[in-house]
């Protein structure tokens, strides 16, 4: 998995790319708990992302409350067929925000 | 192996002091030995011309000398016969002088008579008259008469000329006189006609003092050459020859005085190529000469060449084998006659000393080529001992040098010896100075640094394999917190269940649980917490304790997930979450009550072999959000029903491809499996997985459970 942070004018783009499993997961709640820390709006691009396992769910889920918590936003956008249905399954979909 | 390697460092620098030392001498030794060599060549080669050199100017100077001596020799013996043949010839001229006035002037002259020859005057030198058969004696006294007038001049010539045996004077008329000391020679002597004398007809040829080739005798006298002159009256014709007769070995006499050596000779040659006179005359009996000897009876070239330069008057003088002598020939003409003096010399003779001297340069030359040798011969003695001394010394301090340099990688050896059984503490003492102790420190620094590392490294090992073996045991408490024993409920026949986890690698987060909830309710759940490692098996404990409790109440599957979503949300910092399925079966009905939260949905096989995925809302997973509301569904399970629930541990079991099994996969795999207990529907499908991912390593738990209602 690699990742890139992109300086939008209102929001930061982390464009993610390739598996985000136990091994990379880390990284990326890392990364996107940093990007809502300076950040009110954080858009993150799976539009590359091949596989989430459920630490990859956990990281996300992790961001999603720290941002209601903090009263920012994180987004998802260009979340592939594949990946929407993992969301799905988990119940994710009712919970995060799409853009 | 050390062994080896130590011999070889050793033998490597013995063996390249010794190569370089033995290259060294043995390109000195081969540069001295061309030089010497050449030396002794040219040595030999120069001693060589010395001595040609020297004998040779030797030999030409003595040569040359010889020549030259030789040539004057020539000239003095060819004057020396002049002189004497010109007086023979002068004392001819005066008798024919004499005669000549006889016969001009006959009425002046008395007449004196000349007898016969008479046996009694033999040893006395007297006139005696003989006649040709053609003349009439009778009518010849007053011719004879006045021959007698000179009888005086011509037995005093005869008598007392040094080479004249006889006189004689022959006439036109036919009378002959002759003066000599041998009047009985000629007793008995027939018609001796002076006119067909060689004597005679050569004077008449010349018409002057002449001599005669070399011819017989006619008295048995031996090789006679005779000098004669003719002798004309008033009117110039021929009345008489005078002649004067001298034997070959009376001539040789003017020769012989020569000094010409002991093997020398010279002799007198006539223009017929007629020895006339010679030294060594090989005399005959009684003192005669008559062996003849003429230049031209030989067959070597280079006197048949001589003897016509000698006939057209030349000198000269030439080199020749001669009856196997080395010759030296020099030859002189005569004034007095066309004939030629010819001096003989014997090479030997004259270069003896140039030969002793050249002999004598050679005994030195070899003498001192036999100095040079030797003195070579001990020079490549004392150069072949120094090569090998030389070798020796190369051998000797090679071998010194060698132990020299060998000794501190012996110490390093040792040291590296000991390090490598374990021995961190040694240190390795050298202090050469060079690259060696250069490493002997790297060595001690390496090994400081590899204590260091060591005792880090068995810390972290012994943690390791501490936390190793706790999460080991952790694996196994959580293996044997899920009930496995089968068959779980012997004393209900109305269900057949069976379950299975295979861990991953590393202890994971799922887990299955069955139990009865009084004796009509079976629960079955199945649960994945998110994460791996020791925080997914520990809220995998919470999240199956809580579960359990809330089931045990009696309440209903949405209650279950709410009460237990609730107690997980609490205290949750860690962020981990949970998918379950929970059904409740009524054993007696086949009523299956069941609430999802975000988790896989199960697939139901009916007896007639269809198969589909159990309708379960998507609910939101366990410890995300408290206070979710679960929704509740219900499906009816008949006779011969098999519900197989799973984790995703099943469908994303990957291949080789990294591709996943698939919900879809094990959705075929279901429908085509035999109806059969729940054991072996939960081996056919473990069987198809296993068959998918071949040799690839289990990444997540594999988490079945299957249920056969059987009522």
């Amino acid at each position: 998995m690699t990742m890139q942070m992109k300086k939008e004018d209102k929001y930061i783009e982390l464009i993610v790319e390739g598996r985000i499993d136990s091994n990379t997961s880390g990284e990326l709640q890392e990364r996107i708990l940093e990007a809502l820390e300076e950040n009110n709006h954080v858009v993150v691009d799976f539009g590359s992302v091949t596989y989430i396992s459920s630490a990859g769910l956990r990281a996300i889920l992790m961001g999603q409350k720290v941002a209601s918590s903090k009263g920012k936003v994180m987004e998802l956008s260009n979340v592939s067929e594949m990946v929407m249905e993992v969301l799905e399954t988990v119940g994710f979909d009712k919970i995060l925000v799409f853009k | 192996m050390s062994e080896k390697m130590r011999r070889s460092i050793r033998g490597k620098l013995i063996t390249m002091a010794v190569t370089i030392s033995t290259i060294v001498v043995c390109l000195l030794g081969v540069v001295s030995w061309g030089g010497i060599n050449e030396m002794k060549k040219s040595s030999y080669v120069m001693n060589q011309e010395l001595v040609t050199l020297t004998a040779d100017a030797a030999e030409n100077i003595v040569r040359d000398q010889a020549m030259l001596d030789l040539r004057h020799l020539a000239e003095g013996v060819a004057n020396s016969v002049d002189t004497r043949i010109s007086s023979l010839m002068d004392q001819v001229t005066v008798i024919a002088a004499a005669a000549q006035e006889l016969y001009r002037n006959p009425s002046d002259y008395s007449r004196i008579p000349i007898n016969p020859p008479d046996e009694k005057n033999k040893g006395k030198y007297v006139g005696q008259v003989v006649y040709a058969d053609r003349a009439n004696s009778a009518k010849l006294g007053d011719e004879v008469g006045l021959l007698g007038n000179l009888n005086a001049i011509m037995n005093q010539v005869s008598q007392s000329t040094d080479g004249v045996s006889s006189t004689y004077i022959g006439t036109e008329s036919g009378i002959t006189v002759m003066y000599d000391d041998q009047s009985e020679m000629k007793m008995d002597m027939e018609n001796l006609d002076p006119v067909t004398r060689l004597w005679y007809t050569g004077a008449e040829e010349e018409m002057q003092v002449t001599w005669t080739p070399v011819f017989e005798d006619s008295f048995g006298r031996g090789l006679t050459l005779t000098c004669s002159a003719p002798v004309y009256d008033k009117d110039y014709n021929l009345k008489a020859v005078v002649a004067l007769g001298a034997q070959l070995s009376d001539l040789s006499a003017a020769i012989t005085g020569a000094n010409i050596g002991d093997e020398g000779a010279a002799f007198v040659v006539d223009k017929y190529g007629d020895v006339i006179m010679r030294t060594h005359l090989e005399e005959g009996e009684e003192g005669v000469v008559t062996e003849r000897e003429n230049l031209y009876d030989t067959e070597n070239p280079y006197i048949l060449e001589v003897v016509e330069k000698m006939k057209l008057g030349e000198s000269g003088i030439f080199e020749n084998n001669f009856e196997g002598n080395e010759m030296y020939w020099a030859y002189e003409p005569m004034e007095c006659m066309p004939w030629t003096v010819v001096v003989l010399f014997n090479a030997s003779e004259v270069l003896g000393p140039v030969m002793d001297i050249k002999n004598q340069t050679n005994e030195l030359a070899i003498t001192s080529q036999q100095e040079v040798d030797k003195i070579v011969q001990s020079s490549l003695m004392a150069m072949f001992w120094g090569m090998i001394a030389s070798g020796v010394l190369a051998i000797v301090v090679g071998l010194i040098y060698a132990n020299k340099l060998a000794q501190p990688i012996r110490a390093l050896e040792k040291g590296v010896k000991n390090i490598s059984k374990g021995n961190l503490d040694y240190k390795i003492d050298i202090t050469t100075g060079d690259e060696i102790e250069s490493l002997a420190t790297a060595f001690n620094d390496m090994t400081n640094n590899l204590e260091i590392h060591i005792s880090k490294l068995t810390s972290v090992t012994a943690e390791r394999e501490k936390v190793s073996a706790e999460l080991d045991v952790a694996t196994k408490m959580q293996l044997s917190m899920l009930p496995n024993k089968f068959p779980a409920f012997p004393e209900y026949d109305q269900f057949d269940l069976y379950a299975t986890m295979i861990p991953a690698k590393e202890v994971g987060g799922d887990f299955y649980d069955f139990f009865m909830v009084g004796d009509d309710h079976l629960v079955m759940v199945i649960a994945d917490v998110s994460g791996k490692g020791v925080p997914a098996a520990l809220f995998m404990v919470k999240a199956k304790t809580l579960i359990q409790n809330y089931a045990q109440k009696g309440i209903s599957s949405k209650e279950i997930l709410e009460g237990a979503n609730h107690q997980l949300c609490s205290n949750n910092d860690a962020g981990m979450f949970v998918t379950a399925w929970v059904g409740v079966l009524d054993i007696h009905t086949g009523e299956l009550a069941y609430s999802n939260a975000g988790h896989n949905k199960p697939i139901i096989k009916r007896k007639d072999g269809t198969a589909e995925y159990v309708d379960s809302d998507t609910n939101f997973v366990l410890a995300g959000i408290d206070d979710m509301e679960y929704s509740q569904q219900t499906i009816k399970m008949c006779e011969g029903d098999t519900l197989c629930i799973y984790t995703d541990g099943v469908t994303e079991a990957s291949n080789k491809e990294d591709e996943f099994y698939t919900q879809e996969k094990l959705l075929d795999t279901i429908k085509v499996i035999p109806n059969g207990t729940a054991k072996e529907v939960v081996g056919c499908v473990k069987k198809s997985v296993d068959e998918f991912v071949e040799n690839e390593p289990q990444y997540d738990d594999i988490t079945m459970l299957t249920m056969v209602y059987k009522p």
